[in-house]
């Protein structure tokens, strides 16, 4: 059974993000905007300072998912697509607006990283602005 | 160097623009504030020689303050183009500078419940009666107008179709500012303008009539300015008439000021008048129409000149204010280069910054930007002006 401290920050991670998805639910009198089941999150490599990036779409996300991690902290990544604030894909961590789940999944060794960066849960599906103008 | 001495300015706009008409003039401005925004934006202007920041702009404060300035600087004027200021620094400019300025005057016009005492039987006053903290019933008829005697830029005006809303708007008032009176007057109806006057030696100058774009909901606001280059001359004669027995009662004799003013089935009514060019773009569309920077030609006349109040050009000019539907805070704002390469464009504004709160008009505070245009006929200017404004977007996060 691997283990190292990230994969320890990992499984706290995955334990966070399952209470958040089950504090939603089961209300009856209150009501919650909006269901949260994901805390995104971006890795770092040890031997660099540019963040992990994986191919998506005709461009690069840094954000991700996580959906499985087994013992030997081998995780499953859902690719987080960025979109800036007029929902085209994000080029640059300044644009970030918004992020979008997708299907698209990478396998990885989570020791082989060295730092791990938590980002807000509101970014997922946080709706684009309203566009007002003169009328 | 000779120097004047501003109390009190915005950081744009009519009083902004008085420190580089200053300069012109060939004056050091001396900047005498109580907005600390000015000392972060200091190097916004570089024609201003000298801001002095003050804790407190009482009278004893700012007397103390250009007494000792007056040690190492000539003083030759002191000037306010901003409420409430304007009557203390012509005091002021009176006492050190030796001018000759109608402070009564002024004083009466930056308290509107003093102006409509003063003009109580001019036939350009409206029904009005004074709403005490008694709380006593209006006796005048609905709808009426209720406003602060020192209300501003359209801050604590109401329009009050009942008794309801009278009471709302009293306690409203009440909260945010407690006055010892409120005004109520009659509503009139009537297309709505403003009058930039110059009074020289007792003979009031009209420099400009602006007529106002106004929306009017719960308070009223301003959405767009027009200069207005022809008029009906028996029309015009009958508000020359009026404004020249105005300033007569008022005892204006030597000074600038502004009168709005509706033309009503029973003839010009006067809105309210205020001892002072109007803020935001009217120096800037008066100096676009006739070639009168009005800024500067007032410097003069409380510096002592003859003020150059002809025209050098006639051009229509109209400003298109943007207001908001929506509230939100302010992600980004779009399109002010497109909306500049609109034929005829010659001014854009856009006040909010990035991460503030922006939402839909109680107060002219709450118009976010303009858009100025020239055209060869007011309705090019118009078009120009409003399609402009169109093209500017806003992004909103709700909120």
């Amino acid at each position: 059974m691997k283990n190292c401290c990230i994969c320890e920050e990992m499984k706290v991670l995955w334990k966070e993000q399952k209470m958040l998805a089950e504090f939603c639910k089961g209300f009856r009198f209150v009501h919650l905007p909006k269901m949260k089941d994901t805390i995104p999150f971006m890795l770092q490599s040890s031997d660099e300072h540019v963040p992990f990036t994986a191919i998506i779409d005709g461009g690069t996300t840094s954000y991700f998912r996580l959906e499985k991690l087994d013992d030997n902290c081998r995780a499953q990544l859902t690719l987080l697509k960025p979109i800036d604030f007029k929902g085209r894909l994000a080029v640059t961590p300044e644009d970030l607006y918004a992020l979008k789940k997708t299907s698209l999944c990478i396998h990885v060794e989570i020791c082989s990283f060295c730092a791990i960066t938590p980002l807000s849960i509101d970014l997922i599906d946080r709706p684009l602005p309203i566009i007002e103008s003169k009328m | 160097m000779k120097a004047i001495v501003f109390i009190g300015s915005s950081t744009s706009g009519s009083s902004a623009e008085a420190f580089s008409a200053a300069a012109q003039l060939g004056y050091a401005a001396i900047l005498l504030t109580d907005r600390k925004t000015f000392l972060r934006v200091k190097e916004k202007f570089p024609e201003i020689a000298d801001i002095v920041f003050m804790e407190s702009m009482d009278e004893e404060s700012v007397r103390k303050e250009i007494d000792r300035l007056a040690a190492f600087h000539h003083i030759q004027a002191i000037i306010s183009f901003v409420d409430p200021y304007v009557s203390l620094a012509a005091k002021l400019s009176n006492a050190f500078c030796n001018s000759a300025l109608s402070v009564d005057a002024l004083s009466i016009m930056g308290d509107k419940l003093l102006t409509r005492n003063a003009l109580r039987n001019h036939p350009a006053t409206c029904e009005f009666e004074v709403i005490d903290q008694n709380h006593n019933k209006p006796v005048i008829n609905y709808p009426f107008i209720l406003k602060s005697p020192i209300s501003n830029g359209s801050k604590d005006v109401y329009f009050i179709e009942n008794e309801k809303e009278f009471d709302i708007a009293l306690c409203k008032m009440n909260k945010r500012l407690p006055q010892p009176s409120w005004i109520a007057e009659e509503f009139i109806e009537g297309p709505q303008y403003m009058i930039e006057i110059v009074v020289v030696e007792t003979i009031p100058i009209i420099v400009a009539i602006i007529q106002q774009e106004i929306i009017k909901d719960y308070t009223f606001i301003v959405t767009a300015y027009e200069v207005v280059m022809q008029m009906d001359e028996m029309i015009y004669r009958e508000l020359w008439q009026t404004i020249h027995s105005i300033v007569e009662e008022i005892g204006l004799q030597h000074g600038a000021c502004h009168l709005e003013v509706r033309y009503s089935s029973k003839g010009w009514k006067l809105i309210e008048m205020n001892p002072r060019i109007a803020g935001g773009a009217m120096n800037r569309m008066i100096t676009e129409a006739f070639g009168i920077n009005l800024v500067k030609e007032t410097i003069k006349l409380y510096l002592g000149e003859e003020p150059d109040l002809l025209r050098k050009n006639s051009r229509y000019v109209y400003t298109s204010f943007i207001t908001l539907n929506n509230f939100g805070y302010l992600v980004d704002i779009e399109g002010i280069d497109v909306a500049y390469s609109v034929p005829g464009i010659i001014d854009i504004a856009v006040k909010p910054k990035i991460g503030s709160i922006v939402m839909p008009p109680i107060s002219m505070g709450q118009r976010y930007g303009y858009t100025m245009a020239v055209g060869e006929t007011s309705e090019m200017a118009k078009e120009r002006a409003e399609s402009s404004a169109r093209l500017i977007k806003f992004y909103l996060e709700p909120i």
